[in-house]
């Protein structure tokens, strides 16, 4: 295409780009040339001059590339030694050769001729990858590519001849052939897009430009004269650096990775280039990248190894005690043995010379026991794997339908290493992503468009849908959930199977790529009749304007292809378009756009004249145009992240919310929005941004940002987009079984975070409540000066947080996910960190590595293979991701649209991604089995019969003879057990396919490598130990020395050998029925033939001439097949060989069956049919927990929906009075619920408390009363301080404590309950209330005593008497009253100094003065001994009643607080404490009746009252236990008043009615010990009560 | 397994869609493939959805075996793949899917008691009628290799028996413990005598023994191979050299017993290994003489008793047909045997024995397989029971899912 025809096409892109493409114009200070020099900057580039760099000292390499291993001539030597690698082979390579020489006890043949056909079979299969690898480096070497020739014109050359030096012009949608120096563009101004898809899996297009210099060379022709040099690094796999400098007519120009384009990455966009090839071939920074390719060796063949070490081990110890024996034989026996003439021997028998004889017999015996190392078993493996990789590659079920691609195991040795993956690197676009979004969803003015479903969705959907129904089950009881889509279909009975059928089985449109969008309130133009139509409008508009893509007009169908720089804007404009918005061309400064707004109108096409564009960019995640529309007006359109709407106004709320649906869906979302400026606001903004673009040197961009974002602000929300990164089939669903068969998976992908974490989403590897942990070094906001360093130690410190966050995790349920950039990869993949990092992954249930290069795919693949030293697969499908591929120890390439080079590097290939389940599952679970069982059974036959050799050696002399014929030997191997065990090898099923999937935890079985442990392998060996003693003696003293047979004929060595290896035979191959599980006609056929050949052979070999055959001459048919002891042999050896094997089979599927014998059992007896739940249950539960993946998206959403309604249960318990509460705490509280003993404990405590209250009560009044308690003896004041210390400490510490923690109860609402201490108010309330009692009682009764006193004055005094027993309490005395009532008598007003005081005062007058000299301790009251008597009364009376009513409301309420509780863990304590409690408030109370000297029966009453309360309480609370709420807002309100209430009258009346009474009373004052005991005896209740406290 | 992956499939669920009540669908071109995640399968992939019904006699017929025909819910039995679509789909086939009718055997309970009984059923018989077999062979063993040696010589065993000088004729007799019914077979039995020496065994040239024209053919028959003159020996080789030379002859009441030698070889050795036109060559003619001369005059294949030393025996000690008495012996008959000693077993300390036995079905006396019939057939019996009460003491019901790991520790999966 000539580049004039294109000129028109030509924009200046430097434009409209704001950043990344513009260039200044002036040359600035930091753009002086690199000053090149030393060693790394050695390259020398002479322009258009190639021929300079083919000689000396420039001699670069040329553009051939090779990636073979082998060339022709050093292929042999290379494969040879590659094959002798193996110490097998090399020890086959010594006994054949050893076969050549005299010792050997078998012919050469039988001995060279199996190693020749193994090392040249696997040397034939290098040769035939190596001959693949070679012709697609040929393909790619071939390639043609436009060269300049010289004199300005253009030739075709190959890439292998291009040379360092050549000028090229690559063309639109191809690759570059080398890494060049871009000249110039098709773009006037020299830019040119690139894809580095290759490379990095980076799908969007790189901007490259050229230098100014170069700029006019355009032009064929333009190259005539062209030359110039460049100065630059030499080569090194550095993909993102560049450093060198461009030197032209006499002037230099620095160069940066900007001017450099990469080999392998693709011209995009952009009609042609010209470069000139820097680095060629190898020398190229993709080549440099390139790691060699591994051979791989599996983990079972690893190991097999070692068990080969060992039996080497075994081999060469069996070897010397045979070699000794036959030297000491040699020495001492071989002169007597005449008749091997001892004097007549060659070297290898001579009895002089025992040393050197047992020498080479050591070199015979390692020959001859050599059975114990079957070379036989590397061909077998190889057929082995050979055939299962057909199955593999043969599987239509790993066949992709639309590509016809089927699955391919590349390397054949790899098989089992399939079923024992335990984590999975993989890539993500390509291979997770289809890499092509589709419009999905858009949310306008708040209204949500959009009835399309993601796939996430969709399969969310049926999920939940087969858990909630089990009516399903009977039609899907056998698949999955995804599998079992439109079940329903025709069975209406199953609706809700129909319904969501229905949903997801809609049969789409034919849809446009690009667009799944489906709502036919938009389309069709219909969206002008929704009510926000101008918002739609604007909301489309932006869609079509916002953007960089340029329209290609399609010649085919008449409409425009888009390419634009993400695959995101190119679903706008499809979008655009199929609403009616065409995109139809752009031009330097403007933007056509076709408008139709119904379908029958013709479109109006509209210009829109772009002013400046916003670019996008990662910091403001977003990107602006400006355009002027028609009409002038000057409007600013913005599409970028979420963070956008925070300027939205109107729609806000509904927009974020659906961002937060689409999001959760696994879309991608972007938030649309506008403005419309001023002129006069666009101007004076327009040039502080041209001055901004003009800034020099690095704040530039920084500065254009800030300008960028005065714009960008009031804007107005119209909308947001919800486009879907098409997952490729089946992905979610795959990597949901994965998960459930307990493999990791890791996404190492070359996008950005933002992207990464969508597609985790999308692919249900994060989810909601997942916690993210984000690593990530922002080297730019380090200031230190050694940025690496901190960076490091930034890394560091992220990963110490974060893995202190994971271990402190308590929540079993709780997932992690660890994401973390390229950046900061850099320096966690470093030696002293990398382990750090590798546990924290390792602990985090998914992890997602963003922007990281292909190398480091390559380390973090060879960290998971190192460090956790388990089994790691890596798939992907690009050249990126080849190095991954190649550092797993299994590769998966996908095969998809991308080049080949990931599945040329791979191991296993397959079309999607979604294969990955059957072939690791299914075949991966079988080839491990099946490989695992089959190298057991290869040693344990090999052991059973080699060993035979060695037992027969020690009756030989150990000379070395064979009990064997020849042939027998050969053939044990080659043919009479191959055979079977092949079959094991290839056919074994321990379940069906169906089945591995169903039940992803039979995988597990691999990982934890069940099948090949050393306990299992020893076992075999044992097995075979045993076999073969049995075989042995069995067989010898059957044959020993009599007749075997009624002709009277002696076995000979024939006859004994043939007739051993008959058992041999037999047991070996009924061993391995045995071991299989699956037998069709194939394992029958090999099984049952294999023995059927022995004995056919043995005819035919016996036919032979005796020359050929020896002693076998007609051995079976004349000599053993007569003599019946020949087949009573065989089956005595052969069953009895056999039995233990059954016997542990038989045992341990008895007691601890695996779990595919109870699978295998289910399915024999069909029980999976007939107990269809069951079947479904157990396939359910068959899952490792995951805490990825699809279903543990679904557990978790189910966790979440439980703990809401139980949330909900208990608020709704709370709701009986207060809304709104939150009350977490109501399991903690009833922990040991039990009713029965509850009640049992409740009746009990009703006893107890009774009692103890009653007898406390009855004491001091009995006492009282019969004299036997003095009232106001020492003794009694004790008791009685003791009780007040038991009240007080009450009061403090139980009731006071109780109305606190009820009125702070969580289930109380904040507002008041929380905000003020109403405990301690209304306790202080309440003292103050029952000051006020005591006053208003005191005064009541000093009144009523007034009354009478008017009525008998006279006999007052001598009345007081009978007034006390008539109960009336009277104070008589007057002046006090007076006193009180005028307010002459402070104590009555102030409160309890008051009270105190007067009791003080009363009680000198009670009880007198101290004994002897009476102590004027007052001024006032001596002269009125009567008087005081009766006053003292009235406040005794006064006092009591008081204390009964505190004592009795508070009984009230601890008593229905117990009564209430259900637990016996509370009441335990609580009645003791109550009785303890109850006993010594019983006595104070007792102690002030009986003081207030109450008539006997109003006495009685009232400590029947006192004791009553409490267990009437108690009773009163069980009987409403059942209907009351302990935690009910109402009750707890009630509670806390109660017993703060009941606080405050139990403090006022210790301290004051009790405590202060007594304690300053004159008996008190008078007699020191009283004081100290009863001081001793208040703090000792006080103190007991308060200690009660920890258990109540 | 995603059934709709294959052709087949996909048609017979459009098929079966259309057949629903979405009639409209039916103007979609046959073309129109819809995709197969959005499809309901067309039944279970291995039957094992709805098997019962297809083969409600399954459970009952497969005791042992079941044939459980897992494909036949698929696509082949549907019709055949039409090649149409896509040329390059490759044929389903049963076994490429590894999806053959295939047998599961089961290991139940029931299967391991029985197999042990049976094995202890069969055994045990067979073990009688050994062990009453070897009852009935009646053996007489006699040592005479030091008893042959006159006193004065015992002492230097191995002069006596090289000089050529010393008369080793010896004569015993021996008393028939039972009767013995003929033919009775005489064996000579060595002991310590390693006939299985590799240098041994391969001292012979079957091609030489087989026809004159081969004669020459001596491989691997040094140090025996020619005479000190290079005149090849026939046969050649150290089995033929130190050929058994002690006879026996037996007499009852001074009347000599015929001893029969005929037909103690094999004949299929007499007619095809050894020729009947090899006649001996320079046999023994060396300095060292071996063991017995042959006569030059008869071919090798009349040389019956070099035909079985031939037959080189596995073990050291072994027996070797010597002869058979035709007729029956009574119990209590006085034999008497004249030996002549001339066999060099003196040298590797050797024991000879005559032997004259009886055969039965089984041969010769072989108390060993009896008793080992016995053993392992009683041995089973005992497994048998100990099965029956360990499936007592712990049943476990095939294919109780409680069993399974998931259940078992709900923690870790294995």
């Amino acid at each position: 295409m000539a580049p004039g025809r294109r000129r028109h096409e030509r924009l200046r892109w430097s434009k409209l780009y704001t950043f990344s493409c513009l260039r200044p114009t002036v040359v600035t200070d930091d753009e002086l040339p690199h000053p090149l020099q030393g060693p790394g900057y050695s390259r020398l580039v002479h322009c258009n001059q190639p021929g300079l760099h083919q000689k000396k000292p420039l001699n670069y390499c040329t553009n051939h590339i090779s990636t073979t291993k082998y060339n022709i001539i050093t292929f042999l030597p290379k494969a040879i030694f590659e094959q002798f690698r193996r110490v097998a082979n090399v020890y086959f390579l010594l006994t054949a050769s050893l076969s050549l020489t005299p010792v050997t006890p078998f012919s050469a043949v039988s001995m060279i001729a199996p190693l020749a056909f193994v090392v040249g079979l696997s040397m034939a299969k290098e040769a035939m990858e190596d001959w693949n690898r070679f012709v697609q480096d040929m393909k790619v070497n071939s390639r043609k590519v436009s060269v300049h020739n010289g004199e300005g014109r253009f030739g075709y050359k190959h890439w292998q001849e291009i040379r360092v030096g050549d000028v090229v012009r690559v063309e639109k949608d191809q690759f570059f052939p080398a890494d060049l120096l871009l000249l110039s563009s098709s773009y006037e101004d020299g830019i040119c897009y690139v894809e580095t898809m290759n490379l990095d899996g980076e799908t969007n297009l790189k901007v490259k430009r050229s230098l100014e210099v170069t700029l006019p060379l355009d032009g064929d022709a333009s190259f005539r004269h062209f030359a110039s040099t460049i100065r630059c690094e030499d080569p090194n796999p550095n993909l993102y650096t560049f450093v060198g400098n461009f030197e032209c007519e006499k002037k230099v120009y620095a160069l940066d990775p900007g001017q450099i384009l990469l080999r392998d990455s693709k011209l995009r966009n952009t009609t042609y280039v010209y470069g000139v090839a820097i680095f060629t071939g190898h020398d190229s920074k993709v080549m440099q990248n390139a790691t060699e390719s591994p051979s791989k060796r599996s983990r079972i063949e690893k190991k097999m190894d070692n068990i080969i070490y060992v039996l080497f081990t075994f081999l060469i110890l069996i070897s010397l005690i045979s070699s000794i024996g036959y030297g000491v034989l040699t020495k001492f026996g071989m002169p007597h043995w005449w008749y091997l003439q001892p004097s007549a021997t060659s070297y290898v028998y001579d009895a002089s010379k025992p040393v050197l004889s047992g020498f080479y017999h050591l070199l015979t015996a390692l020959i001859l026991y050599g059975y114990l190392i079957p070379i036989s078993l590397y061909v077998s493996i190889e057929v082995v794997k050979v055939l299962q990789a057909t199955f593999i590659n043969q599987d239509i079920h790993m066949r992709d339908e639309d590509t016809g691609n089927p699955a391919q195991a590349r390397t054949s040795n790899l098989n089992e290493e399939l079923g024992q993956v335990d984590t999975i690197l993989s890539d993500k676009t390509g291979t997770l992503t289809c890499n092509q979004m589709d419009f999905l969803r858009c949310s306008i003015a708040g209204v949500p468009y959009g009835v399309g479903s993601s796939e996430v969705e969709i399969a969310a959907v049926k999920q939940i849908a087969s858990e909630v129904s089990g009516t399903i089950e009977q039609h899907s009881s056998t698949q999955d959930f995804w599998e079992d889509s439109g079940d329903g279909f025709g069975s209406p009975e199953c609706e809700l199977e129909v319904g969501i059928a229905r949903m997801v089985g809609k049969p789409h449109r034919p849809t446009t790529k690009g667009f799944s969008f489906e709502d036919d309130r938009l389309i069709h133009g219909n969206w002008a009749k929704e009510p926000n139509a101008g918002t739609i409008l604007v909301f489309l508009r932006v869609l079509a304007l916002c953007h960089t893509a340029i329209a290609e007009p399609n010649e085919k169908t008449g409409g425009f292809t888009y390419e634009a720089e993400s695959p995101d804007e190119a679903a706008f404009l499809v979008a655009a378009r199929e609403f009616g918005f065409e995109f139809c061309k752009r031009t330097q400064s403007s933007v056509f756009i076709r408008e139709r707004y119904s379908p029958s109108e013709d479109p109006v096409e509209r210009e829109f004249k772009v002013l400046n564009i916003l670019e996008f960019n990662s910091k403001r995640k977003r990107m602006s145009v400006i355009l002027r529309d028609e009409a002038g007006q000057i409007i600013l359109l913005c599409k970028g992240a979420d963070r956008l709407s925070k300027n939205g106004r109107t729609y806000e709320i509904e927009t974020i919310k659906h961002l937060n649906e689409y999001g959760e869906a696994g879309l991608r979302t972007l938030a649309l929005a506008y403005r419309v400026l001023d002129e006069s606001e666009y101007s004076a903004w327009n040039t502080e941004f041209l001055k901004a673009k003009t800034t020099i040197g690095h704040h530039r961009e920084a500065e254009l940002e800030r300008v960028s974002d005065t714009i960008e602000r009031d804007l107005i929300l119209v909308g947001a987009t919800a486009v879907e990164d098409k997952l490729q089939k089946g992905v979610p669903q795959c990597i949901d079984k994965l998960a459930q068969a307990g493999l990791k998976i890791w996404v190492l992908t070359g996008d950005k975070m933002e992207t990464a974490i969508n597609i985790g989403f999308a692919c249900s590897l994060l989810r909601q409540g997942m916690k993210q942990i984000c690593l990530s070094v922002d080297s730019s906001n380090i200031l230190s000066l050694n940025k690496e360093k901190a960076a490091k130690e930034n890394t560091l410190m992220q990963i110490t947080d974060a893995h202190e966050m994971v271990k402190l995790e308590k929540d079993p349920n709780a997932a992690f996910a660890l994401i973390i950039d390229g950046k900061t990869l850099t320096y966690a993949l470093e030696d002293d960190l990398k382990n750090q990092f590798l546990s924290l992954a390792v602990n985090c249930a998914s992890v997602i590595c963003c922007r990281v290069s292909p190398k480091q795919k390559a380390l973090v693949t060879r960290l998971v293979k190192e460090g956790t030293g388990k089994t790691t697969l890596a798939i992907g499908d690009g050249a990126n991701d080849v190095g991954m591929i190649q550092e797993a120890d299994i590769g998966v390439g996908i095969s998809g649209v991308e080049g080949m080079q990931a599945v040329m590097a791979s191991d296993f290939s397959i079309s999607q991604f979604r294969f990955l389940e059957r072939l690791l599952v299914v075949h991966g679970h079988w080839c491990y089995k099946r490989i695992a069982q089959m190298i057991c059974y290869f040693f344990y036959k090999n052991i059973a019969f080699g060993l035979t050799i060695f037992y027969f050696e020690a009756y030989t002399g150990f000379s070395g003879q064979s009990v064997y014929d020849d042939w027998y030997m050969l053939l044990f191997n080659v043919v009479l057990t191959s055979l079977p065990v092949i079959s094991l090898g290839v056919f074994e099923q321990d379940v069906s396919s169906e089945v591995c999937l169903q039940f992803p935890a039979l995988y597990q079985q691999g990982p934890r490598n069940l099948f090949f442990d050393w306990y299992r392998i020893f076992g075999w060996m044992g097995n075979g130990l045993y076999s073969s003693i049995a075989i042995y003696f069995l067989s010898i003293q059957i044959f020993y020395n009599q007749a075997f047979r009624a002709d009277g004929q002696t076995a000979d060595m024939a006859a004994v050998g043939t007739s051993m290896f008959t058992c041999i035979v037999w047991t070996v191959n009924l061993q391995i029925v045995l071991t299989m599980s699956h037998f069709t006609w194939i394992q029958h056929l090999f099984v049952w033939g294999s023995i059927a050949t022995w004995y056919l052979f043995l005819i035919a070999y016996g036919m032979f001439s005796p020359v050929i055959s020896g002693n076998a001459y007609r051995i079976l048919s004349e000599a053993l097949g007569p003599a019946p002891i020949y087949w009573a042999a065989t089956l005595l050896a052969t069953l009895s060989c056999n039995s233990p094997y059954l016997v542990y089979i038989a045992f341990q599927r008895a007691l601890n069956p695996l779990d595919h014998h109870v699978i295998q059992e289910i399915k024999h007896y069909r029980k999976d049919v007939e107990d269809q739940h069951m079947w479904k249950r157990e396939r359910s539960k068959a899952r490792q927990r995951t805490k990825i993946g699809f279903t543990a998206r679904v557990d978790a959403k189910i966790r979440q929906l439980k703990r809401k309604l139980q949330k909900k249960v208990s608020e709704e318990r709370m709701w009986a009075s207060m809304a709104t509460t939150n009350c977490a705490s109501v399991e903690a509280v009833e922990e040991c619920l039990d009713e029965e003993a509850a009640l049992w404990l409740k009746v009990a405590a009703i006893a107890a408390i009774l009692i103890a209250g009653a007898v406390g009560v009855a004491i001091p009044l009995v006492g009282g009363k019969g004299r036997l308690v003095r009232t106001d003896g020492g003794v009694f004041v004790c008791v009685k301080a003791f009780a007040a210390g038991v009240v007080l400490a009450t009061g403090f510490v139980h009731m006071l404590h109780a109305a606190e923690s009820s009125l702070t109860n969580p289930c109380l609402p904040d507002s008041p309950w929380r905000k003020f201490p109403f405990a301690g108010f209304v306790a202080m309330v309440a003292a103050l209330g029952t000051l006020v009692v005591d006053f208003v009682g005191t005064q009541f009764y000093e009144r009523k005593h007034q009354e009478e006193a008017t009525g008998a004055k006279a006999a007052a005094s001598s009345a007081a008497a009978d007034l006390e027993e008539k109960g009336i309490t009277a104070a008589l005395l007057t002046p006090e009253a007076d006193s009180a009532g005028r307010g002459k008598d402070p104590m009555h007003i102030v409160g309890i100094h008051a009270h105190a005081a007067a009791h003080r005062h009363s009680h000198s007058h009670a009880h007198g003065a101290c004994d002897g000299p009476a102590l004027p301790v007052r001024s006032h009251g001596h002269a009125h001994e009567e008087e005081g008597e009766g006053s003292s009364n009235a406040r005794h009376v006064v006092v009591s009643q008081v204390l009964e009513l505190g004592i009795v409301s508070h009984s009230v309420i601890i008593g229905l607080s117990l009564g209430v509780s259900q637990s016996p863990c509370t009441i335990r304590p609580l009645v003791a404490a109550l009785s303890f409690h109850q006993f010594f408030e019983g006595f104070a109370l007792g102690g002030c009746i009986s003081q207030a000297r109450f008539r006997s029966t109003a006495a009685a009453m009232m400590a029947c009252f006192f004791a009553i309360t409490t267990p009437a309480g108690i009773a009163l609370g069980a009987g409403v236990a059942s209907s009351y709420n302990p935690n009910s807002p109402r009750a707890l309100v009630m509670e806390g008043m109660l017993d703060s209430m009941s606080a405050g009258i139990l403090i006022y009346m210790a301290l004051v009615d009790l405590i202060a009474a007594d304690f300053l009373s004159q008996t008190m004052s008078c007699n020191v010990r009283l004081q100290v005991s009863s001081y001793l005896a208040l703090f000792l209740g006080a103190g007991a009560m308060s200690a009660l406290a920890i258990w109540a | 397994m995603r059934p709709t992956t294959t052709p087949e499939g996909t048609r017979r669920v459009q098929r079966l869609w259309l057949t629903g009540a979405e009639k409209t669908l039916l103007s979609i071109p046959t073309s129109f493939s819809p995709p197969s995640s959005l499809l309901p399968p067309p039944t279970s992939p291995n039957g094992s959805g709805l098997p019962a019904a297809r083969s409600p006699l399954g459970s009952h017929l497969d005791l042992f075996c079941d044939i459980n025909p897992m494909g036949d819910s698929t696509s082949p039995s549907d019709g055949p793949a039409e090649p149409r679509r896509k040329s390059k789909k490759p044929k389903y086939s049963r076994f490429t899917q590894q999806e053959l009718p295939a047998c599961k055997p089961l290991l139940t309970p029931m299967i391991v008691v029985t197999t042990f009984a049976l094995i202890g059923i069969i055994f045990i018989p067979i073990g009688l009628a050994s062990l009453s077999a070897s009852e009935q062979v009646v053996e007489i063993v006699y040592q005479y290799d030091v008893d042959c040696i006159p006193e004065q010589s015992q002492n230097d065993k191995v002069a006596f028996i090289q000089s050529s000088v010393t008369n080793k004729t010896c004569t015993r007799t021996l008393t028939v413990p039972r009767h013995m019914d003929g033919p009775v077979h005489i064996y000579y039995e060595l002991d310590n005598f390693y006939q299985n020496h590799r240098r041994y065994v391969k001292s012979r040239s079957d091609k030489q023994l087989r026809s004159k024209a081969s004669e020459k053919v001596t491989t691997n028959c040094a140090p025996e191979a020619t005479t000190s003159d290079g005149s090849v020996i026939v046969p050649c080789g150290l089995i033929a050299w130190s050929l058994f030379n002690d006879t026996y002859s037996f007499a009852i009441d001074s009347k000599t017993i015929e001893v029969n030698k005929k037909n103690i070889a094999w004949q299929s050795d007499k007619e095809h290994k050894f020729g009947n036109d090899v006649y001996p060559k320079n046999f023994q003619m060396g300095g060292l003489i071996g063991g017995a001369k042959l006569n030059a005059s008869i071919p090798l294949s009349e040389q019956e008793d070099l035909i079985v030393w031939m037959r080189t025996a596995a073990l050291p000690k072994f027996r070797k047909l010597y002869g058979r008495i035709e007729t029956d012996l009574d119990a209590n008959e006085q034999i008497t045997v004249t030996i002549q000693n001339n066999y060099n077993t003196y040298s590797f300390e050797g024991k000879k024995k005559l032997v004259l036995s009886t055969t039965s079905w089984i041969g010769g006396k072989n108390d060993f397989l009896g008793t080992a019939y016995l053993t392992v057939g009683s041995l089973c019996l005992f497994l048998a029971m100990a099965f029956i009460v360990l499936y007592l003491l712990k049943p476990r019901t095939l294919g109780d899912p409680s069993y399974l790991s998931w259940n078992r520790n709900p923690d870790g999966h294995y």
